[in-house]
């Protein structure tokens, strides 16, 4: 049986079709961008060969903007772990259990992921908004006047403002993924810790979250490198600025690439950004790995 | 403690329960009310004292401008197209390479998977490039094909990541007696694997949706003609040079999101009606 | 398994080999050949043109779209045409253009925008062309689009920053249309007092805020000291330049832009000085289209002026914010240039009499239009620069990618009082350093 399982030929079928597309699309591409940061190149004349310096610039050049940025990104992925995940695991443990119109706020829930992100950030921009938003309209209302400011466009709040918006939208899709794993997990586990005499809660932390695991492991994976990698909503919402104060590594490369032309030096943030994933998820895997043997 | 207290506890718990959930419901169907509006009003609306209520005054011309403008339907088509093929081919390969690395034996699998995962750490702007020069060199540049590729290949990261983890989770039992019986391995993966593995692709496939109906960068990039524009690029292309008028483009946006809509719950239901079949006992 | 390590090192042996195929291939600039493919009719050329004029509800697509049908007819050309929204267009052409596969023809911005496609040699030079229409372009106007003295691109238009001003506010709250800086700053005071912005900016995307530093600059240091510091010859750090800084921290702290400017978009900015918002916009003659609109509030309620002058400046009056910015360039590996070349001046020529007709731009060409036809303030405005005598394009538009991201930049954080109007100046001049 092994050797049906050992079958090499067998192996290639299943894994080379996938591997082509990612071959042609992925690895290529990033092989391309790493011989691109060796590069002083604006898109379009001769590249000059500059080894490292990119990389070196990333930590020593144009005011640390980069490690700011680099900085902010881990405080997103810091949010997404410790308040995102919770929140969506919560939800989805409750709508696995069955509660009355759990295909109703199942659906619900996941909007956030389907509107389209530029309506997302027009909303939330009128919701910031200094002059007719929520937030300061509530505000005025209960005499907190001193508190009234304008949100996004303060470098104090802004990179907070943000992160919430983005932490918000992603509830859902987190949580449809921990929802289906939890509803996959047998009725009759269920009903034997309910004969032990077992509360919901201790159901819960004892059976479903560690049953639960593989796909834990691919939400904090997710969260931690879409954190990492954010650009969308930031794009839309503030442009990174105010004066750079909401700037993420992604948006930092796509200015430094598309509107400063500075193509190897983007690309170094980019190689940058991508190896810092992977540092993290492998991490991620070994915490995940580590614990099953306890 | 006798019985009436302890249901009028769980009662009161239920209750707490239920008042959250209606609430954080609110919260989040509210951007999609929100979309409605917006797409029924003017610039003077939209950025005007009146952002979050009704319409003050129906501008319907919105949706005339949406759908006149352009060529929305060859685009709807277009999306439609690029998403399903897509969707259909990742979800056949991935769920082939999942198998292989999840439980297949070959000391390369776990390198295999890192690889796989390298896909989602791109920042994909910085792919923009290289992909450009790669789909040109292979002159698929403006043609379906330089979406459909590069969208199967991004989507396979995280369909692999999904599967590989809930293949994981199955006892290797279930295979391991046809085996027995003398069952080759692709029998094996076509008549017990595929069926178990239903409610994992449907809400994969989801994702895969969501990312290749939405993608708007390779969208403007790899395609010049009309004749295969994809709806985001349709939609962002009413904005002006100088200055945009945002209803028309919240009333396309609003019939981009209803095809999403749909899917997300004929797919849902999918991911329920396969688990309650009871396919994954185990 | 040694099978498999074996074909794994093979790919990427592959691998490698392609890539250092596809990196030559990508900086050197001489692999034209996918442009203008054979494709289409047989006897008839083809050529593409990618543009951004690329919305229906703009009357300039309609307009270009004319242009383009009769240049087919007229040169027996198949032209097939391509428009992008705004931002998207810069990524794509950027991109197209370093993969050598762009269009015949394209929309640029001039000067700092194209110098790259300049420098790569991916643009036709236009001189061996362009003399059987040089009369018919407007003096000076393909400036901006020369490089080495040599022309590469061809504008359409003109576009220049007036003053926008609301008179019904003016007139309510009893106040001058401001001429002076003095009189500039009374208005804003009176306008804040009565809670109506004085000035419309949009700082969250960062150039309309330029806009301000920049012709406050202009009337300081005039448009020939600007030309000079931005094209290296001058210095930053004189004190015209720190006088314009000083001017805006000042029109900052006196609440000119409003509480809430740095998270303004331009597009809510633009919706909001048509809503009647605030009382003045100093920004492009494009803005006449919005407040002209049918949803406009203020509808031939708005001046343009030109902007106050600053006691002791070197600037005048008949020096402007504006020029040529934008125009057509020719891919260098196009496959006919006298073709392309011809086509694109008479589009160009076409575009530049349509849009002033239809009052949606000033012309760059010398067109003689019905005048009564055109719209008060589009004619307004066009008189207003007849008498020119000197001209500074948008700094963002005329420095190169990164030294214009820093200037809007260093703008912004000035307004927001994070640096000094002397380290504003300081770090302008280390851009001509570099």
């Amino acid at each position: 049986m092994d050797k049906v399982l050992r079958d090499k030929k067998a192996i290639c079928v299943f894994v080379l079709p996938a591997f082509l597309f990612f071959f042609a699309m992925v690895i290529i591409p990033i092989f391309m961008s790493g011989y691109y940061s060796l590069l002083d190149w604006n898109g379009m004349s001769k590249g000059i060969f500059v080894g490292l310096r990119n990389y070196i610039d990333l930590f020593t050049s144009y005011n640390n903007e980069f490690a700011k940025s680099l900085g902010n990104s881990l405080i997103l992925a810091g949010l997404s772990v410790f308040i995102q995940l919770p929140i969506s695991l919560t939800l989805a443990l409750i709508l696995a259990r069955g509660i009355k119109g759990e295909k109703f706020y199942r659906t619900v829930y996941f909007i956030p992921v389907i509107i389209s992100t530029v309506v997302i950030g027009q909303l939330w921009s009128k919701v910031y908004h200094y002059e007719y938003g929520i937030v300061n309209m509530f505000l005025r209302n209960f005499g907190l006047e001193n508190l009234v400011r304008d949100w996004l466009g303060d470098k104090g709040t802004a990179l907070i403002c943000v992160f919430i918006v983005i932490v918000w939208q992603y509830i859902g899709y987190h949580m449809l993924l921990m929802y289906s794993s939890a509803k996959s997990i047998p009725e009759d586990l269920y009903e034997a810790a309910k004969i032990d005499g077992a509360s919901e809660l201790t159901t819960a932390f004892k059976i479903t979250i560690p049953l639960m695991k593989p796909i834990l492991n691919v939400c904090v994976t997710y969260a931690i490198v879409g954190s990492l990698k954010t650009f969308d909503l930031i794009w839309v919402l503030t442009g990174g600025g105010p004066l750079k104060s909401t700037e993420v590594p992604s948006t930092l490369m796509y200015n430094t690439i598309f509107f400063k032309n500075q193509f190897g030096y983007g690309s170094a943030m980019a190689l940058f950004i991508v190896i810092e994933c992977l540092v993290l998820t492998v991490v991620v895997q070994k915490i995940f790995k580590s614990e099953s043997y306890l | 403690m006798n019985l009436r207290d302890r249901l009028t506890k769980k009662n009161i718990i239920v209750g707490i329960i239920s008042i959250f959930l209606i609430a954080f419901a609110i919260i989040q169907i509210y951007p999609l009310i929100w979309l409605l509006m917006f797409s029924l009003k003017d610039n003077a609306q939209i950025y005007g004292g009146n952002v979050m209520g009704l319409p003050t005054k129906f501008m319907w011309s919105n949706y005339k401008n949406a759908l006149t403008s352009g060529n929305v339907w060859v685009y709807t088509v277009n999306s439609a197209l690029v998403t399903a093929v897509t969707i259909v081919v990742s979800g056949i390969i991935g769920v082939m390479a999942s198998y292989a690395i999840a439980r297949m034996k070959w000391k390369l699998s776990n390198i295999t998977l890192t690889i796989f995962l390298l896909g989602i750490m791109i920042p994909i702007h910085s792919a923009l490039l290289p992909l450009f020069i790669i789909l040109n060199k292979t002159k698929l540049i403006n043609t379906p094909l330089a979406l459909i590729i590069p969208y199967i290949a991004y989507a396979l990261p995280m369909c692999i990541f999904v599967c590989v983890g809930f293949l994981r989770s199955i006892p290797k039992e279930m295979e391991e007696s046809a085996f027995l019986d003398g069952c080759s391995i692709y029998r094996a993966f076509v008549s017990i694997i595929l069926p178990l593995i239903k409610p994992a692709v449907a809400t994969v496939s989801i994702f895969t949706y969501l990312q290749a109906w939405n993608e708007l960068m390779f969208a403007t990039t790899f395609i010049d003609d009309a004749k295969y524009k994809t709806l985001p690029v349709g939609i962002m292309s009413m904005s002006g040079q100088y200055s945009t008028e945002w209803g028309p483009i919240g009333a396309g946006l609003v019939i981009a999101t209803i095809p999403t809509i749909i899917i997300y719950v004929l797919m849902s239901n999918q991911v329920q009606a396969s688990l309650t079949n009871g396919a994954v006992k185990g | 398994m040694k099978r498999i390590s074996k074909k794994l090192l093979c790919l990427f042996a592959a691998l490698s080999l392609t890539l250092s195929i596809g990196g030559c291939k990508t900086t050197d600039g001489t692999d034209g050949g996918t442009t203008s493919p054979d494709g289409g009719s047989k006897d008839k050329p083809t050529l593409k043109i990618w543009h951004i004029t690329a919305s229906d509800a703009e009357g300039n697509r309609t307009i270009l779209l004319n242009a383009i049908k009769e240049a087919e007819e007229k040169f027996n050309v198949k032209i097939e045409e391509t428009g992008t929204e705004n931002e998207q267009y810069k990524t794509k052409i950027k991109s197209a253009m370093a993969g050598n596969s762009g269009p015949d023809i394209f929309f640029t911005w001039a000067a700092g925008f194209s110098q790259p496609f300049v420098d790569g040699g991916k643009v036709l030079n236009l001189d061996p062309y362009i003399g059987a229409v040089k009369d018919k372009l407007l003096t000076g106007i393909t400036d901006n689009f020369t490089y080495d003295g040599k022309v590469y691109g061809v504008p359409y238009q003109m576009q220049v920053g007036p003053l926008f001003c609301n008179t019904e506010l003016f007139e309510k709250y009893n106040v001058k249309i401001p001429e002076t800086y003095e009189e500039l700053l009374t208005a804003v005071k009176v306008f804040k007092e009565n809670g109506v912005t004085p000035l419309i900016c949009g700082a969250k995307d960062v150039w309309p805020a330029m806009w301000y530093y920049d012709v406050l600059a202009l009337r300081t240091a005039g448009s020939q000291l600007c030309n000079d510091a931005l094209a290296g010859k001058a210095s930053f750090e004189s004190q015209e330049f720190i006088d314009a800084a000083k001017k805006l921290v000042e029109l900052t702290e006196a609440g000119a832009f409003g509480p809430n400017t740095m998270s303004v978009s331009w597009d809510n900015a633009n919706v909001d000085f048509a809503q009647g918002k605030g009382a003045m916009l100093f920004n492009g003659n494009w803005v006449t289209g919005n407040v002209n609109a049918e949803s406009s509030a203020v509808k031939g309620k708005i001046v343009a002026r030109k902007f106050p002058l600053i006691e002791g400046g070197k600037g005048t009056a008949t020096e402007y914010f504006g020029g040529a910015g934008d125009g057509y360039m020719i891919n260098s590996a196009t496959k006919d240039p006298k073709l392309a070349a011809d086509v694109l001046f008479f589009l160009c020529e076409k575009l530049a009499f349509d849009m002033y007709e239809q009052n949606t731009g000033l012309p760059g060409w010398n067109v003689s239009v019905d005048e009564s036809k055109i719209n008060p303030l589009t004619k307004e405005i066009s008189d207003m620069t007849k008498d020119s005598t000197g001209w500074t394009l948008w700094w963002d538009v005329f420095l190169e990618g990164a030294a214009a991201d820093t200037h809007k930049n260093l703008v912004v954080q000035l307004m927001a009082g994070e640096i000094t109007p002397e380290k504003f100046g300081q770090e302008m001049q280390k851009l001509n350093a570099k």
